[in-house]
């Protein structure tokens, strides 16, 4: 069995802490790639999906 | 280079685990406050420079009551102690590096239930610790 880790990338421009991220930038293990996940600034690459939804109940996450 | 003209607080976002409180609130404000490390050493007494950083939600808002997501206060109450995740932006157009989006989760305090005099409004001030540091986005 062949397992490729996910790598995520930013769907949008992002910054959190020190790090910023352009959309597209991969986003690396660590908590803030949990939180953007979470927040859905970030997404698995081989899912081609923005799934921003800013100011709508969709943020809640 | 010259930088933008500052811009007035006129029509922010402010939404609390999808909720827009735009319209109960009369101020908000997301400031950080950072630690300060001790780096003092013979070549830099009293030496110090900024560590980890805190940040605070403040909302000052009205009481209202009502349906949840129409009453400030049945709706705070409903989540109260819970986590959620909050949107504060200080226009309600669209996100853009000149409109950025700040998103962060906070623990939602438990707000007073009644708190004023005879025909006063009632404002109260919603307080909560950033989990974290705030996310921002420009798109």
């Amino acid at each position: 069995m062949n397992i490729r880790p996910k790598i995520f990338r930013a769907t949008v421009d992002v910054t959190v802490g020190r790090e910023s991220y352009t959309a597209g930038d991969v986003v690396p293990p660590g908590p803030h790639l949990a939180r953007l996940i979470a927040y859905g600034f970030a997404a698995d690459e081989t899912k081609n999906t923005n799934t921003k939804k800013e100011g709508s109940a969709d943020d809640a996450g | 280079m010259t930088l933008a003209d500052g811009v007035t607080l006129e029509s922010p976002v402010i939404t609390i685990n999808a909720v827009d409180y735009v319209c109960a609130a009369r101020s908000v404000r997301l400031i950080p406050t950072d630690k300060k490390a001790d780096i003092s050493t013979f070549c830099n007494p009293g030496g110090e420079r900024p560590s980890s950083t805190t940040w605070v939600l403040d909302v000052e808002l009205l009481l209202s009551y009502g349906a949840v997501g129409t009453g400030s206060w049945n709706t705070l109450n409903a989540i109260r102690k819970t986590r959620v995740t909050c949107t504060v932006k200080y226009d309600d157009g669209a996100t853009a590096v000149g409109n950025p989006l700040a998103t962060f989760d906070i623990y939602v305090p438990t707000i007073p239930f009644v708190d004023g005099k005879i025909g006063d409004s009632m404002p109260i001030t919603l307080t909560a610790t950033v989990i974290g540091e705030p996310v921002f986005t420009t798109t």
